[in-house]
C-alpha cells in the first residue's frame, strides 16, 4: 500500500521534532553544566577579569625628637613618584632621554644608559616631586611612566642616624629605633576588593569591600636637637684632632634614665643610605659595641668599696706601683714617663681615683673579702654581685635599639687576677650605655633608671601616652656613697687625670679611662692602640646632665686626658649655658 | 436628587454600561515584555549612574591624594627649612657671635 504524501509529511515533521528535542535537550544539558555544575569556577573567572584585591599601605608613623619642650620632625613619610620606562617601548631612546634630562635635571646620558639596558622594566629614578612628575606627564612619552611610592625622609639629614636607623625599600626599618619599633610605626596594611574598569583601574561601587589602613603610631624621642647637634659636632672634632679611628657621646639625664643625646662619628645620611659601604656605620656604637672600660670603671670598684664600709675616702694603703697576685705582676700605668708609678705610704682612696692608681682599686678588693693583702671568694662575690645585681651590669638595658649588647662579666668563680684586671675595668665588657646609667645611679644619690629614647608615643586617634622614668632597683648605693663619690670625683677634674675638664666655679666630677684593645686574633692585647673615655656629671652635688665621651684608637694623643677630655670639657660648658646653669662660686675658684 | 426624581426626566438614559479592557494572550505578552524592557532600561540607568559616580569618586580621590603628596612635600620642605643644618648655615646664625662672658641674674 503506497504511503500518502500527507502521512510522509507528517513522519519527516515528527523526526524535525525529535531532532529539534534532542538539540534543544543538548543545548538545555549544556548550558545546565555550565551554569550549575560548573557555576563556581566561571564565577571565580568572571570575578578575576573584573575585580581585583589591593593593598592599601599604612602610612608609616612620624618620629620627633625635642628641640626644647617643641617637637620637631626627624622622620617623615612621603609620597613621590617612582620613575620608570619599558625600553622595548621606547622607539626613539636618545630623544626620550634627552627629554626627561630636561624634565628632571638629570643627566641624559645616565638615561640613555638605562634605556639600552633592554628588557621591559627598568626603574630610571625615585624620590620624582610633584613638579617634576608634572613636567615628565607634559612630555607624554611613550612607554615611560610614574608611579606612586612612599619614601622614608629624614629633614635633619644626619642628625642622630644611627639612634634612628632607616627604612629600606621594602617599607621595613633597619637598624636603630626605625627597627626596634618597625612594628607600632609600621601600622597595619588595609585592603581593598575592588570592581575594576576594561583599564584595571577601581571602580566606587557599594559592594567592594574596603577595610581601612590603621596608621603607625608617631614617635617621640627624648633627644633634645640641639645637644644632639652639639655633641655630633664636639666628636667630629675631638675624633679627628686626635687622628682617631671613631669616637662617641652620650649624654644622659641622671635623674630619669632619658637619653639626650648619642653622638657618634663617623656617621651617614639615613636619606642616602644605599651609598654607605661600611655597614658598620649604620650600628649604634653606644649600645652594641661592649668594650673594656679601662679605668673608669674603678669608680663603680671603689663605689662598693664605699657602700660596704670597707673603705672610707681617707682610708689609706701603701702604692708600690706593683702588686703580684697569684705570680702575676699587676702594675699602674706611668702617669708621666720618666716618673715614679706609685704614690707611695699612706695614699688615700681619693688619691687612687684621682691619680687612677690600679694597685688601689686592688687594695679594695682585697679589703672586701676582709684579708688585707689577699683577694678572696667572698670578696669576688660581693664585687660581681654589686656589678650584676646592683648596677645591671651583663644584662641588657631595653633601650629602644637593635642590636644591643649585654657585656659578659666574669663570675666570682674566676681567678683572682681576672678579678684584679677586672677592678680596673679589664678583663669585662659593657657598654657605654650601662657605664653611663650606672654612674648616673652613683650621681643622683643611689637609684638606677631604666635607660629610655622615647619620650612618648602619639596613637593614630591623636593621644599622646608620655613614657614615664622607670626605677630599676633603689638604694643601689648609699646618699654617702654618693655623695663621696661626687667629692672624689671633684678631685679627679681639679687636681687629676680629668684637669681639663675643669671649670671654674662649677663643680664636675668624672673620671678618665684609658683601656688596651684585646686581641681579636690571640691572647693578650694589641700594642699601641687603646681606647679612651671620660665619664662625667655636672653639677656635682646636684646633676642635670652625665656626659660620656669614648674615642676610638686615637693616635695623636696617647691617654684619655688627651683626647676625651677636652671633649668632655667643650661639651659640658656648652650645656651650662644651654641649661643656664649658673656658677656657684667664683670664677677664680 | 432621587432616583425617582431622575427618572421622571425625559430622555436621560439611567443604564451606565461599563468599558471593559480586554487582553489576549499576545497583546499580554507584549505588556510583559515591554514592562520588563522598562525596567531593564531603568536598571541599566542606574548602573551606568553607579558606574558614573564611581568615576568621578576616584578622581576625587586621586584629586585628594595628590593634595595630600602636595601636603607632604610642604611639610618635608618647612622641616628642611628648619633644620639644625639650616639654620647653623644661615647668614643671620652665621653672623652671631660666641659668649664669652655670662653673667646671671641672681
Amino acid at each position: 500500500m503506497a504511503t500518502s504524501p500527507d502521512a510522509t509529511s507528517l513522519r519527516r515533521l515528527n523526526w524535525l521534532y525529535v531532532l529539534l528535542g534532542v538539540l534543544i535537550l543538548a543545548v538545555a544539558t549544556r548550558l545546565a553544566y555550565l551554569q550549575v555544575i560548573q557555576y563556581g569556577h566561571y564565577q571565580a573567572l568572571a570575578t578575576d577579569e573584573h575585580q581585583r584585591k589591593y593593598e592599601v599601605p599604612a602610612n608609616r608613623g612620624q618620629i620627633y625628637l625635642l628641640d626644647g619642650s617643641t617637637q620637631v620632625p626627624l622622620a617623615l613619610d612621603e609620597t613621590l613618584g617612582l620613575l620608570y620606562a619599558d625600553p622595548s617601548l621606547v622607539k626613539d631612546k636618545p630623544s626620550t632621554a634627552a627629554k626627561l634630562a630636561s624634565a628632571t635635571g638629570g643627566s641624559a646620558s645616565t638615561y640613555l644608559q638605562d634605556l639600552n639596558q633592554g628588557g621591559e622594566y627598568v626603574v630610571l629614578g625615585g624620590r620624582i616631586d610633584t613638579a617634576t612628575a608634572t613636567r615628565i606627564q607634559a612630555l607624554n612619552l611613550y612607554g615611560v611612566g610614574l608611579k606612586n611610592q612612599d619614601y622614608r625622609t629624614y629633614p635633619e639629614g644626619s642628625l642622630a642616624s644611627q639612634v634612628l636607623g632607616f627604612v629600606n625599600n621594602a617599607g621595613d626599618g633597619q637598624y636603630g629605633v626605625e627597627g626596634y619599633l618597625n612594628t607600632i610605626l609600621k601600622g597595619t596594611p588595609g585592603l581593598l576588593n575592588a570592581k575594576t574598569d576594561t583599564n584595571g583601574v577601581p571602580i566606587a561601587t557599594a559592594d567592594n569591600i574596603d577595610k581601612p589602613s590603621v596608621p603607625g603610631d608617631d614617635v617621640v624621642l627624648t633627644l633634645d636637637r640641639n645637644i644632639q647637634a652639639e655633641a655630633e659636632a664636639d666628636i667630629k672634632s675631638g675624633v679627628q684632632s686626635a687622628k682617631a679611628a671613631s669616637g662617641s657621646i652620650l649624654v644622659i639625664d641622671p635623674n630619669t634614665g632619658a637619653v639626650k643625646a648619642m653622638a657618634n662619628y663617623p656617621t651617614y645620611d639615613p636619606n642616602n643610605y644605599n651609598q654607605v659601604t661600611n655597614y658598620q656605620t649604620f650600628e649604634n656604637p653606644i649600645v652594641d659595641d661592649a668594650f673594656e672600660p679601662g679605668s673608669g670603671f674603678k669608680l663603680i670598684t671603689m663605689s662598693t668599696g664605699l657602700d660596704q664600709g670597707k673603705v672610707t675616702p681617707t682610708t689609706t694603703y701603701t702604692d708600690t706601683g706593683c702588686v703580684t697576685i697569684t705570680g702575676t705582676k699587676i702594675c699602674n700605668d706611668e702617669q708621666v714617663a720618666g716618673t715614679p708609678n706609685n704614690d707611695g705610704p699612706n695614699t688615700t682612696m681619693t688619691e687612687v681615683l684621682r691619680d687612677s692608681l690600679n694597685t688601689g682599686v686592688i687594695f679594695v678588693l682585697e679589703s672586701l673579702g676582709g684579708v688585707p693583702g689577699n683577694i678572696t671568694l667572698a670578696g669576688k662575690q660581693l664585687l660581681y654581685s654589686y656589678i650584676t645585681q646592683h648596677f645591671d651590669f651583663g644584662k641588657l638595658t631595653g633601650i629602644e635599639q637593635t642590636g644591643e649588647a649585654a657585656g659578659s662579666v666574669n663570675p666570682p668563680t674566676s681567678n683572682d687576677v681576672n678579678y684584679a684586671n677586672m677592678a680596673f675595668g679589664q678583663g669585662i665588657d659593657v657598654t657605654m650605655l650601662q657605664m653611663a646609667d650606672a654612674i648616673s645611679a652613683i650621681a643622683n644619690g643611689g637609684t638606677l633608671y631604666k635607660p629610655y629614647l622615647v619620650a612618648a608615643t602619639i596613637n593614630p586617634d591623636g593621644t599622646q601616652v608620655n613614657t614615664q622614668p622607670k626605677v630599676l632597683a633603689r638604694h643601689v648605693v648609699s646618699k654617702q656613697t654618693s655623695a663621696d663619690m661626687a667629692a672624689m670625683g671633684q678631685v679627679v677634674v681639679q687636681h687629676g687625670t680629668g684637669y681639663k675638664a675643669y671649670t671654674p666655679g662649677y663643680a664636675i666630677a668624672g673620671k678618665t679611662g684609658t683601656a688596651q684593645i684585646p686581641n681579636p686574633n690571640g691572647p693578650g692585647y694589641l700594642q699601641g692602640v687603646n681606647i679612651g673615655s671620660f665619664i662625667g656629671y655636672a653639677p656635682a652635688t646636684s646633676p642635670k646632665f652625665l656626659v660620656m665621651v669614648r674615642i676610638n684608637e686615637p693616635t695623636n694623643g696617647v691617654d684619655a686626658e688627651d683626647t676625651t677630655v677636652p671633649v668632655f670639657a667643650s661639651l659640658v660648658r656648652w650645656l651650662f649655658q644651654y641649661y643656664a646653669i649658673p656658677p656657684t662660686s667664683s670664677p677664680s675658684n | 436628587m432621587t432616583t425617582a426624581t431622575l427618572a421622571m426626566r425625559r430622555n436621560q438614559n439611567l443604564n451606565r454600561s461599563k468599558a471593559e479592557l480586554k487582553l489576549g494572550p499576545i497583546s499580554s505578552g507584549f505588556v510583559i515584555i515591554a514592562i520588563i524592557a522598562v525596567l531593564a532600561l531603568l536598571y541599566l540607568n542606574a548602573i551606568t549612574k553607579t558606574s558614573v559616580f564611581g568615576y568621578e569618586l576616584t578622581q576625587l580621590q586621586n584629586q585628594q591624594s595628590q593634595v595630600v603628596s602636595a601636603n607632604q612635600e610642604l611639610q618635608v620642605e618647612a622641616a628642611r627649612l628648619t633644620s639644625i643644618q639650616a639654620i647653623q648655615s644661615s647668614k643671620a646664625v652665621q653672623g652671631l657671635v660666641p659668649t664669652t662672658q655670662v653673667t646671671y641674674a641672681k
